[in-house]
């Protein structure tokens, strides 16, 4: 079609790109002012020697009998909460996306009337979701800590929700993904609701489920891991306290274990999502889960016979929660601090996706041998912390503060992203670069025009998914003292004052919505 | 002589693909490689862009060693070399004026062709590469909105924006309809014809290849099995080279995808 727009001579995209290229910096830069983030900092000679202090007394690491003790004692803790978290998400998550995945309606699969009631029944489970995945887990945690006392059964209970509610969501997009064809002639001849997802749709969808909720086992890990920091037992419970007892030995040990904890769940990962695939391995599999989930029970078990849980004290604490402080003055508080989170989260990710971009090159294949090892082992060391961990280092490094939290997400960050960015690179299609190569092209060259003009959209698409899980984490960090909403609410909840708790949380939900918002708009701007 | 080529072998993952090959092709001049799918033409072709290196025998082009050179000069080299592909190696969500703009890069210097990612250049220049195939008004296009047929024109508009000295061509019409094939190839030996380039063009259709090319490279099992004159190709002769042929599954490579899963 000849417009005038596609014949013009001047790049129709040119105003949107200097758009682009001008008003990112300038945001970054006011992030980086609000937070006081000064780059120049992590080269500062007195910053770096309290980080090296510090990092230097990791060696040896401790091997103290009383402290290796507890530490393999709170590492099947650790394992133990996430798998019993993961069941009990997948008892909340598998329920609600068979109640509310489109997939399954009457009305989409046969052209039926729908039910109104129906409807806003599924809305209203929609929106619960909503909330139970918007919440961070730390901060479901934190809370189950002030209604049923420290220890793993709030860490089990703050997973299956928060994991619930995310698990509820996918479950019910995986289903919905799958060819109606199947569905839509069992509705047709009258099938149930659960006969349609047990005849058509489960046989197509099984293998996505499964490998997606071993996937979310492998973030329960992680997850549990910290839940310690705020009293719920597992590594976390540590780390907390070998970092505020400065025992270098003690941290240098649990960092050994986090990392072997986040290799070993990868690898069991892999292998799990692999063994979907045939008969056998998909019986070994359900057997493994089997035993595992009964390990976990008796290991949990008899560490909550003596928790002070009682469902009437958790439903006063909810009730009280249900009375936000709505002070103008306490608002314009909460407002600084959601300001503060957000530029936090965008501005560890930025860093992040520069420091991903910067190692992902020398750690994917096309490094040199005796560069890409080193590499790959900095981006294990950076992700393999987590990040509330990195968080409590940063605060030492850079004393209390927001500029910590951002240190904290662009370190751990920054881990995550150059895998995924090296991974993109490795199975980029070669053509294109090959074909610059042979026509003269400099290695600069192929750089920019053939690989990363691939690589760019999916590493940017990844660093949005990143930065709508580093909003979360940034609204956590003030619990080590990173600044942010996390700060506040830690202060609200240690002083019993629940009603400002609310509000903080409610903060919490809508930035997290609003990020969430964001990242998705810029997405289908890529595609 | 543009393009000499004496017993010149290549090996990929230990297997022979082609044996012995002994070609020359003038300045200027214009041929056309035949053959049955596995005969080893792309592979030829590929031998000649100097994306692989023979494993023995020589290969000249331009009047150099392609192998000999430094960097720097087999740059230089490569930069009068021009390749299409079957499948143009276009980056899914980079835009036409760019990928076709990329096929100067070899004669730029990387700060200037990193001053051209961001603002284009000589854009009168893409655009006339891009209407000598019927796609000027593609040009602020992104490659992923265009066809198969599309972005086959577009690696031709690359390849002819290039102004290479020696044209290689690998099956460049197989995603395009008889009338714009036969357009196309037309517009090839035209433009190779006012550059006084030399042009090698491999062809799935005989037809094609007997209709514009003065001179017709058979190959098959990775060896020459004639290289003659239009007029001395005989039924007999295409019959044998093609004995057994079974035509290949046509494939489409899918655009890279976007990741739809948040890593924790």
């Amino acid at each position: 079609m000849l417009t005038a727009k596609t014949l013009s001579a001047r790049d129709p995209a040119l105003a949107a790109r200097l758009g682009w290229i001008i008003a990112t910096p300038l945001l970054l830069l006011a992030a980086m002012y609000y937070t006081g983030f000064d780059p120049r900092l992590l080269l500062d000679a007195d910053t770096l020697a309290t980080l090296a202090h510090f990092a230097g007394e990791f060696f040896p690491p401790s091997h103290d009998p009383v402290f290796l003790a507890s530490l393999w004692h709170e590492t099947l803790t650790t394992l133990a909460v996430a798998s019993s978290g993961t069941l009990l998400a997948m008892l909340v998550g598998l329920p609600a996306a068979l109640l509310t995945s489109r997939a399954l309606d009457r009305d989409v699969l046969t052209g039926e009337a729908p039910s109104r009631l129906w409807h806003w029944l599924q809305n209203s489970l929609r929106a619960l979701m909503v909330i139970l995945r918007g919440v961070p887990d730390l901060v479901w945690a934190l809370l189950l800590v002030r209604a049923a006392g420290l220890g793993s059964l709030p860490a089990v209970l703050a997973l299956g929700l928060a994991y619930g509610g995310m698990l509820g969501k996918v479950y019910a997009e995986i289903l919905e993904a799958q060819p109606r064809a199947p569905a839509a002639a069992l509705a047709g001849s009258g099938a149930s609701r659960l006969a349609i997802f047990g005849y058509a749709l489960l046989p197509q969808a099984a293998h996505e489920l499964i490998s997606y909720s071993v996937y979310r086992w492998e973030c329960a890990i992680r997850a549990s891991a910290v839940m310690g920091f705020v009293g719920a037992g597992g590594l976390g419970l540590l780390m907390d306290t070998s970092i505020r007892m400065l025992n270098g030995g003690e941290v240098g040990a649990l960092l050994l274990v986090f990392m072997a904890l986040v290799a070993l769940t990868e690898l069991i990962s892999r292998l799990a999502r692999h063994a979907v695939e045939s008969r056998r391995g998909g019986l070994v599999l359900a057997a493994a889960c089997i035993l595992l989930q009964l390990a976990a029970f008796g290991w949990l078990g008899p560490q909550w016979q003596d928790s002070p849980f009682d469902v009437g004290g958790l439903l006063r604490f909810a009730g009280e929660l249900l009375h936000p402080n709505l002070a103008p003055a306490f608002l314009l508080k909460v407002g600084g601090g959601m300001l503060e989170t957000l530029a936090q989260s965008a501005l560890g990710t930025a860093f992040a996706f520069l420091g991903g971009a910067l190692l992902a090159l020398p750690a994917s294949q096309r490094g040199p041998r005796w560069l890409r090892y080193p590499v790959q082992l900095l981006l294990n060391i950076l992700r393999g912390t987590p990040d509330l961990l990195w968080g409590a280092i940063a605060v030492l490094a850079l004393s209390l503060g927001p500029a910590a939290g951002v240190l904290a997400l662009a370190l751990h960050t920054s881990g995550v992203l150059g895998r995924l960015f090296a991974h993109t690179l490795e199975n980029l299609p070669p053509e294109p670069e090959a074909a610059l190569r042979v026509s003269g092209a400099s290695p600069v060259a192929r750089l920019a025009y053939g690989l990363l003009p691939q690589a760019l959209p999916q590493w940017i698409a990844y660093t949005l998914y990143r930065w709508e899980n580093n909003i979360r984490i940034a609204a956590i960090l003030g619990l080590v003292g990173a600044g942010g909403l996390g700060q506040q609410l830690y202060l609200a909840l240690s002083l019993f004052q629940l009603g400002n708790a609310a509000t903080l949380i409610a903060a919490m939900l809508l930035l997290s919505w609003g990020v969430e918002g964001i990242s998705r708009w810029l997405r289908q701007r890529l595609e | 002589m543009s393009l000499a080529l004496s017993e010149a072998t290549l090996s990929l993952r230990g297997q022979r693909i082609l044996d012995g090959i002994t070609l020359r092709l003038a300045q200027g001049e214009q041929a056309a490689l035949i053959g049955p799918s596995g005969a080893g033409k792309s592979s030829l072709l590929l031998l000649v862009a100097t994306q692989y290196r023979a494993a023995s025998g020589s290969v000249q082009l331009l009047g150099a060693e392609p192998w000999q050179l430094d960097s720097a000069a087999l740059r230089r080299l490569r930069s009068r070399i021009g390749s299409v592909y079957q499948h143009a190696p276009l980056p899914a969500l980079q835009r036409v004026v760019t990928a076709v703009g990329a096929g100067r890069l070899g004669q730029l210097s990387t700060l200037a062709a990193l001053r051209r990612l961001l603002w284009p250049q000589d854009v009168a220049g893409i655009r006339a590469a891009l209407e000598q195939v019927q796609l000027g008004d593609k040009l602020w296009q992104r490659c992923d909105r265009l066809s198969g047929g599309q972005r086959q024109r577009v690696g031709i508009a690359r390849a002819l924006y290039q102004q290479p000295d020696l044209l290689l061509a690998d099956e460049p019409v197989s995603a395009l309809d008889p009338r714009l094939a036969d357009d196309t190839i037309a517009l090839l030996c035209r433009q190779a014809a006012t550059r006084n380039s030399t042009l090698l063009v491999s062809l799935h259709s005989v037809e094609l290849a007997l209709a514009h090319f003065p001179r017709l490279i058979g190959l098959r099992d990775g060896q020459v099995m004639f290289d003659l004159p239009r007029s001395e190709v005989t039924p007999a002769l295409l019959a044998a080279l093609y004995a057994g042929d079974t035509p290949p599954e046509p494939d489409d490579t899918p655009a890279a995808k976007l990741p739809r899963v948040a890593p924790c």
